[in-house]
């Protein structure tokens, strides 16, 4: 008889390895399971981590006790911060990372720890006793045996690979589909679609010419993701900006019959927002031009990355109209750019916790549930990873709202309005956005994570610690008045100093040298009070809206209930209500084809005393 | 909410007025309508199996199956109904023995007497018409005038439906310019063009003020204007009231402070609902303390007013307004009454009309006078649709405050993130006017207004 673990996590990207340290960190044996170790933590696509919106997810993560904030600061080559042009709450930190050393920083950070049991293997099929998961089937080995099982098999699902009319098998080039899993799932009954991805081309590095290119360098002094990282010191890389140009568009104009996704040979949807250059050029007629980042694949790699291509062309093609490019004349291709298509589970049948609604102790995370981007996938195997731990050791789920972390919006617009493309976060996603900061997610986390386990004491204590200290910065700011000789301030003379703060020319900086404050206030402690400072007013508001919000999440709705049973309900809104079963009167608000007239029954119906 | 619990049995009830008359019209709605109707309803056929919107005919029966009536009955399958439920409609004789009897027989078969407004908000929960639409019916059965009529009968039809959608569009509109360039920095936009989002608020803000204050008149004009008499004791303020209404309804005497109380009377002329107040007397210390009681009233009325007829004895030294009514913020309609008394020379200066309620003279001027304040006051701008309510005015309003404070944050500078937080809290507030987002507390009260449906 084959040991049992607690958990068993398949598949070592992004999600899998969140997962597996979030059920280790809650204490439970872990077994995860891949195709090939030598692949775990890898980048499929481009060389960065965070960016507009998925910054703050990776913040996020790190304050819940995640990995991969730690590993981009360990293994980036340049750190930026996006959108500074605009407020602190949609500002976003992005790194490019050494792709190679990332991944083997990951699969440190994995075998060193205790908990969790790297092995390789190929899953075919889940061991079901009882109407429950207890295991996975294994290529080499049959029996894998374990309590929960987290799934999480990016685009290796059934994954076929287009360039022009070529087509592979395989999860990324060069590497085997998981076709026999896919399979199992579709056997379970689990409702499955196909989505589509791309990326771009690789070029060699010594075949660019640079210099008619722009160059873009990270930010003096580099700020790390971490919360955990003090600071960061290292020899930052450039990218280089560069564009399409009018024979671009025409070279894919005339071929675009050719690529994989116009000649019929894609069924799948791909991402609205990460559109390959076919999409773009056919979309924007009246653009001459796009805009192409050149990034580095690694430090100790000439191999480039261009950002903004992704392409299913032919070979030929592609060849043909990278050298139109600026500064890529005579680029050598060393990657084709190809297009991915794989097999997803539409996730209204999920739980909150990411369990199958109907599978007890079979979670789902990452790609397999629509969403793209590595950030996303991280998330939600964290989420997954804990939740499958705490259903193992018998306890309460750990669920995150809408108005608590850009985790909650992502795991809710999941399970509520379902994925028809690839999903990727936004800020405007987020309809308190203004709280759900890059800067704050530490104490918006942290306290939530050291409550379950997540994250040690340690942590804890450095977040009271550094908030205290804002409170004390602040009510100080509060008392003091402005007196300065400054010419440019001093027609502020009077006004108290934390108000100051709110006049959007004025940072701490400047407001410390005017004052004669006493203290040694870290960096962190004077960049929170500030943005608090800045959005005074409109905290307190975005506030009040959340008490509102919460009264409609707070009208529970049972979860094994058959909504034809009402009679005011459409039998649609019913069948809906019935597939998605919906935790919230809230939730079903959100739910796409619940109307308000079906939302104002449940209301009626579940405020009766005597009850359904 | 005690109005909303029973939602989902049968009701019924007498959709006329009771009193004798030619007929009497009883509605059924529910999943039992039928199988009930069937108890009570002899006809040659099933019911069950009858076809739906024919009048059938048939004979009501008692308890014995004695006939009480040949009466019609309207059947309507769900959801092809007014509420979307099984409905049946029995057309009697217009009895009012008759029709308690068959309510009585209605309820022993197990149908509930339906709550006011209930058909209509069933119709509303079950999708058949949208919130506005169901808020539209009240309106337009109380319709006091023809304009108010035709306003809510656009209202019915979906009009302001559509109107209000067009906000939320054009909010939805500089959301998404505002929000590309927060969410896609890079590749598309960098910058907001500010000045153009400014510009769009703007136009927004126009357009919601002209709704806000064509709601205001509508509402006005609903609630009936309110037209304050007032003047000093024994300027011929209940005179006037009864000439204008054409008959004796206030007690006159030459007695400075004979009327005490304000009475009130509605006056419907030339399209206009108005309800006319007559008032105590004001003056100083020779009152006696009911009559200053009066006279305090008087003044407080002041403010809740639409319009004031003030009125001073044409003889009189002064012809001055008070402060307070010169400052209530509403028209003023100043009358130097008793005219017929005097001399021609002592005509009153401008603007004090000169009249003579008793003889008529100048009547019709005064008439003329209150027609075209009238109308100002109420003018809603060309015809289609127009709030009709406070709810809806309430949140139309709100969502003007925060198209203002996005405005304000614009020209302040404020970043765009904080701009489209006020933008997206104006579009949730068109939401829950159209009804497209339901808060809990807003349904326990928006059906309670109803009273009608029985």
């Amino acid at each position: 008889m084959a040991k049992a673990y607690d958990v068993i996590v398949v598949g070592g990207g992004h999600a899998g390895i969140e997962a597996a340290l979030a059920a280790s960190r809650l204490g439970c044996s872990v077994l995860l399971l891949t195709m090939n170790p030598d692949t775990l933590g890898m980048m499929s696509c481009n060389p960065a981590i965070g960016g507009l919106a998925k910054g703050q997810i990776v913040r996020e993560i790190d304050a819940l006790g995640g990995a991969m904030a730690r590993n981009i600061d360990e293994t980036g080559i340049q750190f930026r911060m996006l959108n500074t042009a605009k407020g602190p709450a949609v500002q976003s930190p992005r790194a490019q990372a050494d792709k190679m050393a990332y991944a083997a920083r990951m699969r440190r950070v994995i075998e060193e720890d205790s908990h969790i049991t790297l092995a390789m293997d190929t899953v075919k099929g889940l061991i079901m006793e009882q109407g429950r998961v207890a295991g996975v089937r294994g290529s080499y080995e049959e029996f894998y045996r374990g309590r929960s099982v987290v799934i999480t098999p990016g685009t290796f699902l059934r994954g076929r690979l287009h360039i022009g009319d070529r087509i592979f098998s395989g999860g990324r080039l060069g590497e085997h589909p998981a076709d026999g899993l896919g399979e199992a799932l579709k056997e379970l009954g689990l409702p499955m679609g196909r989505l589509k991805t791309g990326t771009p081309a690789r070029v060699d590095g010594k075949s660019l010419d640079y210099s008619r290119m722009e160059p873009q360098k990270g930010d003096d002094p580099p700020r790390p993701f971490s919360f955990r990282t003090e600071r960061l010191s290292l020899e930052q890389v450039p990218c280089f900006k560069t564009h399409t140009r009018e024979k671009t568009h025409e070279i894919i104009r005339k071929n675009l019959k050719l690529s994989a996704l116009f000649s019929g040979n894609i069924t799948g949807i791909g991402p609205r927002y990460c559109p390959s250059i076919e999409d773009k050029v056919k979309k924007f007629p009246d653009r001459d031009s796009h805009l192409i980042f050149v990034e580095p694949e690694g430090r100790y790699t000439t191999e480039m990355y261009l950002n903004g291509i992704s392409s299913s062309l032919p070979a030929e093609i592609q060849e043909e109209f990278i050298h139109t490019i600026e500064g890529l004349e005579k680029a050598r291709i060393v990657r084709y750019a190809y297009a991915v298509e794989y097999d997803y589970v539409a996730p209204y049948i999920l739980r909150e916790t990411l369990e199958v609604r109907d599978i007890p102790g079979l979670f789902l995370a990452g790609q397999i549930n629509g969403t793209s981007g590595y950030e996303e996938a991280a998330a939600q195997g964290l989420m997954a990873g804990a939740n499958a731990a705490l259903g193992v050791l018998d306890k309460p789920p750990f669920i995150l709202r809408r108005d608590e972390a850009y985790i909650g919006v992502l795991i809710d617009d999941l399970i509520t309005k379902g994925a028809d493309e690839p999903y990727r976060m936004f800020t405007s996603r987020a309809e308190y956005r203004l709280l759900l900061r890059s800067d704050n997610a530490d104490r918006r986390l942290v306290p939530r994570a050291a409550e379950i386990g997540l994250v040690d004491k340690g942590f804890l204590d450095a977040v009271k610690e550094k908030y205290e200290k804002c409170e004390t910065l602040g009510s100080i700011l509060r008392k003091e008045s402005l007196k300065t000789d400054h010419a440019e301030w001093k027609r502020f003379n009077g006004r108290k100093l934390y108000d100051l703060l709110k006049v959007r020319e004025m940072d701490m900086e400047t407001l410390l040298s005017l004052s004669a404050l006493e203290g040694d206030w870290e960096g962190d402690v004077l960049e929170s009070v500030a943005i608090e400072a800045k959005y005074d007013g409109y905290i307190a508001r975005a506030l009040a809206d959340i008490r509102k919000f919460k009264k409609m999440e707070e009208m529970r709705l049972p979860s094994s209930f058959d909504y034809r049973g009402i009679k005011g309900l459409t039998s649609e809104a019913a069948e809906k209500l019935n597939r998605y079963r919906p935790s919230s009167v809230g939730m079903a608000s959100r739910i796409s084809g619940i109307s308000p007239a079906d939302i104002s029954v449940l209301i009626v119906y579940f405020s009766r005393k005597e009850g359904p | 909410m005690p109005v909303m619990k029973k939602v989902f049995d049968t009701i019924a009830a007498p959709l006329t007025v009771r009193g004798e008359a030619a007929v009497s019209l009883i509605r059924i709605s529910g999943p039992d309508a039928l199988s009930i109707v069937a108890e009570v309803f002899k006809t040659r056929s099933s019911l069950s199996k009858a076809p739906a919107r024919k009048v059938i005919l048939g004979d009501i029966v008692d308890g014995e199956g004695h006939c009480l009536d040949r009466a019609l009955v309207t059947l309507f399958r769900a959801p092809a109904s007014y509420t979307g439920e099984d409905v049946v409609e029995l057309s009697l004789h217009g009895s009012p023995l008759l029709t308690d009897l068959v309510m009585d027989r209605l309820q022993e078969k197990g149908a509930r007497p339906a709550e006011p407004g209930e058909f209509t908000q069933r119709a509303f929960i079950n999708g058949k018409l949208t919130l506005l639409e169901a808020e539209s019916v009240a309106d337009l059965i109380s319709a006091k005038t023809p304009a108010l009529l035709s306003r809510a009968a656009a209202n019915l039809k979906g009009e302001l439906d559509t109107k209000l959608l067009e906000f939320t569009r054009r909010m939805t509109d500089i959301l998404a310019a505002l929000n590309l360039a927060l969410d896609f920095e890079e590749e598309f936009i960098t910058e907001t063009d500010r000045e153009a989002v400014r510009e769009q608020v703007g136009h927004l803000q126009e357009d919601i003020r002209r709704e806000i204050r064509n709601a205001r008149n509508a509402i006005r004009e609903k609630n009936g204007l309110h037209v304050l008499i007032l003047g000093p004791p024994n300027a011929g303020k209940s005179t006037l009231m009864n000439a204008l209404l054409g008959h004796e309804r206030v007690l006159v005497s030459d007695t400075p402070g004979t009327t005490r109380d304000y009475i009130t009377e509605p006056f419907f002329f030339e399209g206009h609902a108005l309800i006319l107040i007559d008032t105590a007397g004001i003056r100083g210390e020779e009152a006696d303390s009911l009559e200053r009681l009066g006279i305090s009233k008087s003044l407080s009325l002041v403010e809740k007013s639409d319009m004031i007829i003030y009125m001073s004895e044409a003889g009189s030294s002064s012809f001055e307004i008070p402060e307070t009514v010169r400052e209530a913020g509403v028209p003023v309609i100043p009358v130097a009454s008793k005219w017929d008394a005097r001399e021609e020379s002592s005509v009153p200066p401008e603007p004090w009309l000169p009249l003579s309620a008793l003889t008529g003279i100048n009547m019709e001027k005064l008439k003329q006078r209150l027609s075209e304040e009238a109308g100002q006051l109420t003018e809603t701008g060309g015809s289609g649709a127009v709030l009709l309510n406070r709810r809806q005015l309430d949140h139309l309003l709100r969502a003007g405050e925060h198209l203002e404070k996005a405005q304000d944050a614009l020209i302040q500078g404020a970043y765009e993130e904080v701009v489209s937080d006020f933008l997206r809290q104006a579009a949730e507030e068109l939401e829950m006017l159209t009804g497209k987002r339901i808060m809990e507390e807003m349904l326990n009260h928006i059906f309670g207004r109803f009273c009608i449906g029985k």
